[in-house]
């Protein structure tokens, strides 16, 4: 019986319900394929951006600039009930500056798992006061101003460009890959620091907090800076930083 | 009542380190005293306390905090005693709260002792640069400092001080006299650390040969570079919209493949029936 009133019912509608219901199951299809393909060719997240967010100058930790001093720290006035001396020991040394350090600089970047395997080269500020970077990508450079590995304390910043015109893409883009964990070493001469990646972020560089990025003390720590994000073809500049964050570890 | 009392007991918990630690004042001054006189090894007195004993020529303390005020500093022969006899007295110096200051025990042009506090400048300073300060506390008349040669702060007079922000790191430095290539004092390596206000004293007494350069180094002042630019060719960036570019195909294309087959499918059902 419910056999016939269907039949019926189709030849009653015509041809033009069941297109629609095929346009409508077409779509859906359609639809089901987009999405799957989709998800098929996502990228793969590297270890997710912090939310956290240390390196943003819109949020960062309240760290108190350091009073400038020399070296050592300042001695308090005693109680005024000590009848003759000012303090208990007030050092006085030979009034002289230590010459310019010769400990061993970085001169390599390891990291196994993505295969870099660079050299690394002191460098310092350029005329327009940014970072100087040595000019192929094939080249890592350390501020030299800043902590060295090793240091009980700061920043110890190493950057190298993501591409150059003429290079093609520099072998600092694998950093992009790196997840939380993974092992990053410095060589120094006969030394070798090892790091592990706590984070890796892309960040809007008027948004990187460049204090945070370079800072002097606080807890020892390995900034890798590149570049990411957009391309500006005429001023040949990309928008973002990207920067792994690794602590030191035995 | 009980939050009463048992906030009353926290206090009492917390006041005793607090009495024994003893409050920094935002008017303290940091304050570091410098021997410059030829000879003599003393003792340095404060409104009549002891501040410092056995100082040697050619030594810098370690910085002192100092409430801000004035005080009457005398310097005695070392073991002289508070009321020994006074080799430098100066009465009401005034110490500014909140500023780093160097005090030093210095000859005049004209060879008697004295002494001079100066305000040291804890401005910041741009990335890859450093303060050089450069004071004349010497028994010499007018000099010219020069960096690797150059004359870099020219004229000086005792017992005043010329600064400049300069590029960091090791110069030779030396002193002639003001106008002339006469060297009076070194070469010396100098190194102008990044970051830090390098202060250089001219001291000692031309008439008795022992002119010399004392350095103190404040540091802290640095600032970060502008920036990090580590890329300019633009190829990860073109890459990766070539990627996007295809992924969108084949977005497309699957989507549009899958609506034809059903479409195909519907077609040939509603033929075979």
């Amino acid at each position: 019986m419910d056999h016939d009133v269907d039949s019926r019912r189709d030849r009653a509608d015509g041809r033009g319900s069941r297109r629609s219901r095929g346009v409508a199951a077409a779509l859906a299809a359609a639809l089901l394929a987009g999405v799957g393909t989709a998800w098929l060719t996502r990228s793969s997240d590297a270890a997710p951006p912090s939310s956290t967010a240390v390196l943003d100058s819109s949020g960062r930790p309240a760290t108190p600039s350091p009073p400038p001093t020399s070296p050592t720290s300042p001695t308090a006035p005693t109680d005024p009930d000590r009848p003759t001396s000012f303090a208990t020991s007030l050092a006085a040394r030979p009034a002289t500056v230590a010459p310019a350090a010769g400990a061993a600089v970085p001169d390599r970047l390891t990291v196994p798992r993505v295969g870099i395997d660079m050299p690394v080269v002191p460098v310092g500020v350029a005329r327009d006061g940014e970072m100087a970077l040595p000019a192929t990508p094939a080249r890592v450079g350390w501020y030299r101003y800043g902590a060295r590995p090793g240091d009980a304390s700061g920043a110890t910043v190493l950057a190298a460009h993501l591409d150059m015109p003429g290079y093609g893409v520099g072998p600092i883009a694998a950093v992009e890959e790196l997840r939380t964990g993974d092992v990053i070493t410095v060589r120094s001469g006969e030394e070798t620091q090892r790091y592990r990646v706590t984070t890796v972020t892309s960040i809007r560089k008027t948004t990187l907090d460049l204090d945070s990025l370079f800072a002097r003390d606080g807890p020892a720590v390995l900034h890798v800076v590149t570049c990411g994000g957009d391309f500006d073809r005429t001023a040949r500049r990309y928008d973002e930083n990207v920067v792994v964050t690794a602590k030191p570890t035995a | 009542m009980k939050s009463l009392r048992i906030a009353a007991a926290t206090a009492l918990a917390l006041a005793p380190a607090a009495l024994v630690a003893g409050p920094a004042h935002a008017a303290d001054a940091t304050v570091s005293i410098l021997h410059a006189v030829p000879g003599a090894t003393v003792d340095v007195y404060a409104n009549g306390k002891s501040l410092l004993t056995n100082f040697k020529p050619g030594t810098l303390t370690d910085p002192l905090m100092l409430p801000e005020g004035s005080y009457d500093l005398k310097v005695t022969a070392a073991g002289a005693g508070a009321g020994g006899k006074a080799i430098i007295e100066a009465k009401g110096v005034a110490v500014p709260g909140g500023a780093n200051v160097t005090v030093v025990a210095h000859l005049s042009e004209a060879g008697k002792p004295v002494l001079t506090p100066f305000v040291n400048d804890t401005s910041k300073v741009p990335a890859g640069k450093a303060r050089l300060t450069v004071r004349h506390t010497a028994a010499a008349p007018a000099v010219d400092v020069r960096a690797n040669g150059a004359v870099a702060l020219k004229g000086l007079t005792n017992p005043n001080e010329a600064k400049a922000v300069v590029d960091a790191g090791t110069i030779k430095a030396d002193v002639v006299l003001a106008g002339t290539s006469t060297v009076a004092i070194g070469p010396a390596d100098v190194n102008l650390k990044e970051g830090t206000n390098t202060i250089v004293y001219a001291w000692g007494s031309a008439a008795d040969k022992n002119l010399a350069l004392a350095v103190q180094t404040i540091s802290g002042m640095h600032s970060a570079p502008g920036g990090v630019p580590a890329g300019a060719g633009g190829q990860v960036a073109d890459e990766k919209q070539a990627a996007d570019v295809a992924r969108y195909a084949a977005i497309g294309g699957a989507a549009a493949a899958a609506g034809g087959l059903v479409l195909l499918a519907r077609r040939r059902t509603a033929d075979a029936r």
